[in-house]
């Protein structure tokens, strides 16, 4: 495989000059071009035409976002990957509406770096975990079926479906000891403490799901 | 805890829904921790690795129980309960 030919944008010099440094030995890798502003970016990427930008997203003349629209306009082909400190929504949405194919936060570890540049250029796109919206869901207020989670739901169906743990545990490919903690958790959230009140609740409250 | 296992889901498990319930029970407090991620082969190698040990020698200080279920392409479950 030929080396994937990649441009850093980086308004940093020290971070800038130890990135480059960082891909240097690397044999799957060759840094082609660098820039430290957006407009040097723009021309230098015309010159060096690379497989993948790699760019931070604050730059003293402008936004490393903005930057990559620029380019996909003139270089459509080129894969694009934000390397930033902005863990904010509105950034990773704008990035994520603009096509970029990568989002990293700079604390990545560079070997996660690299598997990201290679997953890019294979057509994948990669957003980090980190910055996933978490769904928390408080069981204090809220419906009873806002109380449960999906496999607690799954659970309650089973049961009322007429399944003894150790069945439902076998189609669920789980243990018949989580199903049993399911159950409890169940009993709990629900402030019960039978399967006969189980199945009532779960009829009368629609908590059995298709 | 529960963040270290996070951390480990988010690094290692491929999973796309990771499900985190806290409940307390009238006898204990169980943390479930629950992916559609990767799993594991062998549950034995899996809870002798560094993470998991420290984390299950921290339910077991608590006099808690420390669970795993997994299977390959099946996900991972994790349950810690302790007495309250």
């Amino acid at each position: 495989m030929s080396k994937i030919k990649l441009f850093i944008a980086e308004d940093h010099h020290i971070v800038l000059a130890g990135m480059v440094k960082l891909f240097e030995n690397d044999l799957d890798f060759e840094v082609v071009g660098t820039a430290i502003t957006c407009a040097q970016a723009v021309e230098e990427i015309m010159k060096s035409d690379p497989d993948v930008l790699l760019t931070d997203i604050s730059f003293p003349d402008g936004d490393g976002i903005s930057l990559i629209q620029k380019i996909r306009i003139k270089k459509g082909h080129i894969k694009t990957i934000c390397l930033t400190m902005h863990k904010e929504q509105g950034y990773v949405a704008k990035a994520y509406e603009a096509g970029i194919e990568g989002y990293l936060l700079k604390e990545t570890e560079l070997n996660e770096i690299k598997t990201t540049i290679k997953g890019v250029v294979a057509g994948q796109k990669f957003y980090s975990p980190t910055l996933f919206d978490f769904k928390t869901e408080s069981i204090v207020d809220g419906t009873l079926k806002e109380k449960l989670t999906l496999r607690e739901l799954e659970v309650i169906k089973l049961v009322c479906d007429g399944l003894t743990s150790k069945k439902i545990a076998d189609k669920l490919f789980l243990s018949a000891y989580t199903i049993d903690t399911h159950r409890k958790n169940i009993y709990s959230k629900l402030n019960i403490d039978n399967m006969g009140a189980l199945i009532k609740m779960a009829h009368d409250e629609g908590l059995i799901i298709d | 805890m529960a963040q270290e296992a996070l951390n480990n889901i988010m690094k290692h498990a491929k999973a796309t829904t990771v499900e985190v319930s806290l409940v307390a029970n009238k006898e204990s407090l169980v943390l479930m921790i629950e992916d559609n991620g990767i799993g594991f082969e062998n549950k034995d190698n899996l809870i002798n690795s560094l993470g998991l040990k420290s984390m299950r020698n921290r339910i077991e200080n608590l006099e808690g129980t420390f669970t795993i279920d997994t299977m390959k392409n099946r996900g991972t479950t994790i349950i810690a309960e302790i007495p309250i």
